[in-house]
């Protein structure tokens, strides 16, 4: 390890006191306002609390960064007329906030490298990261580069950027929302009956996602990885692959939920923000999978930085550097570390080869075939991700194919499994769309019978009751409640 | 249009619902006196209030402090565990199951973990070592049906200095007194068959007593248990949910002592029992509450001495507590039920016989295991004493002089031997030197004992501790402390 990070805490949507204090009085007052503002109000202090429970220490960087983004993207409109002045608050405002991102974030591993090279500086700054700073930042850079390309006005009042980047509901784990998604909503927004139920039901769902299975998909697999390298050493083959297949699980199901939770709580005020995930687990290609994983997130490293350095419009040579800009970049957004860089370079590799030709020939071949390789590219794609030490990494792959004298199997993988079959059987059908599609599927098929229209209302009032209560359950009887995301 | 009503209908219905449900707990979180203060299942107090201080609240520990206390304290506690722990019960095939991973044990009892310890001195001006709270650990537990094992893990480091430690007592006390070592097995040596075992990661329990008794010197006398133990394993020798042996597994050793004595043991008919239903011990709650394990609870059953059933202890805290060597603990929750042996774990008891006066006096220096085995000896001898090296803060040469005890015997489970936090513990009481009661204040001079793992007659090689009797006090330090009431 180079470097020390020191994790900031914060209130976290899966913690009892968020769901049932934080969450249970927002609400509440926010259905007592009866204008807008005072609504918007109550979004913003409520906000500022969940931001600031990690220590307002960060609270002041946050206010910082929306106060560049708030000046620099008046002041691009304001001199749109003089496109040297337009570009200059562009890279200022813009170049302000990602120096503030590289210190925060990066400072530790440059220095940890320049070190390991030149012996210089001796000692590196321990600098704590704080909490979701990789997701408002993205959030606030679209917003002034959308001023910018006149996608969008300007938002005059400071303490409405403010609400749009901080929010509590995506401001620490996602969607990246944009600015000129939600503008309008900011300032004129209605929630309707059948909407506040459907993010009821996201929200609850996501809940249960995180509490019960990403929570006991995390449990199974930590057992696998003991922290000590000595023990890795002894962990047999099955019981490493195991483990990194249940971490994908744990990863899939950890992430959406809080994209789960976000458009949920969106919903039952009036957001509409897009979607993050589309089950993609589902993906017949590496290509389709980034289509469908964290969506928000690539289509930013997209629209602002591979479609303006020219895409693919300028040759082939051109296409393939700006793609390895990207994923590097996309890479080290994760963490500063070189795990990182490697699992973006990773997937630059596969979508290389897709591009130049192979995804036309998988198209020609089963679409399992796709599938399958699809997910194998993901599931290594995971190791990658998952170990940021690289003699631990290595011995994780040794390990895969018995090389460590680690053996195939041994009782207490044997047991471990055993004991949690059906529950990762569940865990799986988690991450596909069908349960989903056979509850509307049935539906539609059924729902002129009385009855089963019936069953349906009696599963959407009581279903959301049940799965608090499940939350409620998993949450008490947990303690162990990581938060993987907020390495990012 | 009406099915458009009816369909609004059942929305806020379904919006109700919600808000009822999530107000319900809400509410539920804001009866403060609600709260659980302790866990008795996890044996631990739970998370206080934080207490705010500008520091706390600006780097956001204050906070966190808020959310821990918040969550580890909810009403309805230990009903929500249980019922999360039966959903977990359906989580797959659960006939047998392994909690805490054996490799974690291994390289967890590979660290080095000592840290110095600071000398305090009582009132009466007897030096005294800092007592600090001691979680018995297991490392990976199995369970097979309803039976909890915990798996033995050998580290040989701390057994040598067990080894070392008693053979430097037998030295200290001299000829006069005979000091006899009984390390006991623990239900997966005894139960579970060799090949099991090795599956299962754990180390050989015999192996690991032969070594410990190839090596005491001829001064210490090693009392095996393991043969008799193993022969009676058809029987109740063990918890099934909790880690300790049962008082029958006890008397099995209590046989054999008397058999190295060459005395006669009380046939088991003759004693009055005792019986306490329902226990469900540390293991249980070790293995989040399995389910498997409430099944089919403990029992325990308990044989109070023919003799006498009276005794004393001193507490942590100094105070002299009349007691029974067997209490009734009939009311007492489920999981405390072993606690019905002299006591539980105290610093220092004893037991006087009054149809003996011979002066014959035994001292046992144990860890839980001993609680069980104790009210055996109470018939044989005039005075039992009973030390538990966790918490006994003094010098134990000073305790045998001082009694005029001619029997020690030191009594441990097989893990205990070789758990890092533990034999520490019997190091540093065995190393410290017997004293007089002081009237100056010199001895707050005194600091920085080590932990012990080197004592002064083995010529150690780490010179910088030997400070610790420097000349001036030396006075003390070869004196009985025969007037210390």
């Amino acid at each position: 390890m180079y470097f020390v990070v020191l994790e900031e805490s914060a209130l976290v949507f899966s913690s009892l006191l968020f769901l049932f204090l934080f969450f249970a009085v927002t609400m509440l007052v926010y259905c007592m306002m009866n204008t807008l503002d005072k609504k918007n109000i109550v979004l913003l202090v409520a906000s500022l609390i969940f931001y600031g429970w990690g220590g307002p220490r960060y609270l002041v960087l946050l206010l910082l960064m929306c106060l560049i983004s708030w000046i620099s993207a008046i002041l691009i409109y304001d001199y749109k007329e003089n496109a040297l002045l337009k570009k200059a608050f562009l890279i200022a405002g813009t170049s302000l906030q990602l120096g503030l991102l590289a210190y925060f974030k990066y400072a530790g591993f440059l220095l940890g490298n320049l070190q390991k090279i030149t012996g210089f500086p001796e000692k590196i700054p321990e600098i704590v990261l704080p909490i979701g700073i990789s997701f408002y930042t993205f959030q606030l850079i679209s917003y002034v580069i959308d001023v910018y390309r006149g996608d969008v006005e300007p938002q005059r009042k400071y303490w409405l950027v403010l609400l749009y980047a901080g929010l509590f509901f995506q401001c620490i784990a996602g969607p990246i929302v944009r600015y000129r998604d939600v503008a309008e909503e900011i300032g004129d927004r209605r929630s309707r009956l059948s909407e506040v139920a459907a993010g009821i039901n996201r929200f609850t769902i996501g809940l249960v996602k995180k509490a019960v299975f990403a929570n006991s998909c995390a449990e199974i697999a930590d057992a696998m990885f003991p922290q000590a390298l000595e023990g890795l050493k002894g962990i047999p083959a099955l019981g490493i692959w195991t483990g990194v297949f249940m971490y994908m699980l744990q990863i899939y199901l950890d992430f959406s939920a809080y994209s789960d939770m976000a458009i949920g709580m969106g919903l039952m005020t009036g957001f509409h923000f897009k979607e993050n995930f589309n089950y993609p687990y589902m993906s017949d290609s590496v290509t389709e999978f980034w289509r469908r994983w964290h969506i928000s997130l690539s289509s930013f490293f997209r629209d602002y930085i591979y479609i303006p350095l020219g895409g693919n419009r300028k040759g082939q040579r051109r296409t393939m550097i700006n793609m390895f800009v990207v994923w590097a970049l996309t890479g080290l957004w994760h963490g500063a570390n070189w795990n990182f860089i490697l699992w973006g370079l990773f997937y630059y590799l596969f979508l290389v080869i897709e591009k130049n030709g192979f995804l036309d020939k998988l198209k020609t071949l089963h679409k399992s075939v796709g599938h399958i390789y699809t997910l194998a590219v993901v599931y290594f794609g995971w190791i990658l991700f998952k170990f940021s030490s690289m003699p631990y990494l290595g011995h994780v792959l040794l390990g895969m194919f018995g090389l460590n004298k680690n053996g195939f199997i041994n009782m207490e993988v044997k047991v471990n499994i055993q004991n949690n079959l059906f529950f990762m059987i569940a865990a799986v059908i988690a991450c596909t769309p069908l349960l989903k599609n056979a509850y509307h599927k049935g539906r539609k098929k059924f729902g002129r019978i009385l009855a089963v229209r019936y069953i349906y209302m009696g599963i959407e009032v009581a279903g959301p009751v049940i799965l608090v209560i499940l939350a409620a359950m998993a949450l008490v009887g947990n303690s162990y409640n990581p938060f993987l995301y907020f390495q990012f | 249009m009406i099915r458009r009503r009816k369909q609004k209908k059942y929305v806020k219905y379904k919006i109700y619902a919600f808000a009822g449900v999530v107000g319900f707990f809400a509410l539920l979180a804001l009866m403060i006196p609600l709260r659980p203060k302790e866990s008795e299942i996890e044996k631990r107090k739970l998370e206080r209030f934080p207490r705010p201080t500008f520091e706390t609240i600006w780097n956001g520990e204050f906070f966190e402090g808020i959310d821990t206390w918040y969550a580890d304290t909810f009403p309805l506690r230990d009903w929500l565990i249980s019922k999360n722990m039966k959903l977990h019960a359906a989580y797959g095939l659960q006939k047998t199951q392994i909690y805490g991973s054996t490799q974690v044990m291994a390289s967890a009892a590979g660290e080095d973990k000592k840290e110095k310890k600071k000398d305090k001195t009582s009132k009466d001006g007897k030096k005294q070592r800092e007592i600090s709270q001691i979680q018995e650990q297991f490392g990976a537990v199995y369970v097979a049906e309803d039976t909890a094992f915990s798996l033995f893990s050998f580290n040989q480091d701390v057994v040598d200095e067990y080894i070392d430690t008693l053979n430097t007592f037998a030295d200290k006390v001299g000829k006069d007194v005979k000091v006899y070592d009984m390390i006991v097995p623990i239900s997966s040596g005894v139960y579970l068959d060799d090949d099991l075992q090795k599956e299962l990661g754990s180390s050989d329990q015999k192996e690991a007593i032969q070594y410990v008794h190839d090596r005491l010197d001829k001064n210490v006398i090693p009392v095996d248990v393991f043969a008799t133990l193993e022969n009676h394993n058809n029987e109740y020798l063990y918890f099934r949910s909790d880690h300790h042996w049962t008082a029958l597994g006890a008397y099995y050793a209590y046989c054999e002592f008397m058999d190295e004595k060459k005395m006669k043991p009380t046939p088991l008919e003759q004693y009055q029992t005792m019986k306490f239903e329902d226990f469900l011990g540390t293991m249980y709650s070790y293995c989040n509450q399995s389910e498997a394990l409430k099944k089919n609870p403990d029992y325990v059953t308990a044989y109070i001495p023919l003799a006498t059933n009276d005794m004393q202890y001193i507490d942590v805290d100094g105070n002299t507590v009349d007691y029974e060597v067997i209490a009734d603990v009939t009311q007492w929750n489920e999981a405390s039920k072993y606690n019905c042996f002299i006591g539980g774990d105290e610093p220092l008891g004893w037991i006087h016989n009054p149809s003996k006066n011979d002066g014959s006096s035994v001292l046992v220096v144990k860890e839980s295991y001993g609680n069980a085995f104790v009210p055996f000896l109470v018939d044989h001898y005039e005075y039992v004493y009973v030390v538990d090296y966790r918490y006994y803060p003094s010098s134990l040469e000073g305790l045998v002089k001082e009694k005029n005890i001619k029997d020690v015997l030191f009594l441990n489970n097989v893990m205990a031997v070789s758990t890092d936090t533990l034999v520490p513990n019997i190091t540093e009481i065995v190393n410290m030197e017997p004293q007089i009661p002081k009237q100056e204040n010199s001895d707050s001079e005194q600091d920085s004992s080590d932990d012990g793992s080197d004592s002064e007659q083995d010529s150690s090689d780490d010179g910088s501790d030997s400070g610790q009797y420097s000349s001036d006090d030396g006075s003390d330090s070869e004196q009985d402390g025969s007037n210390s009431e």
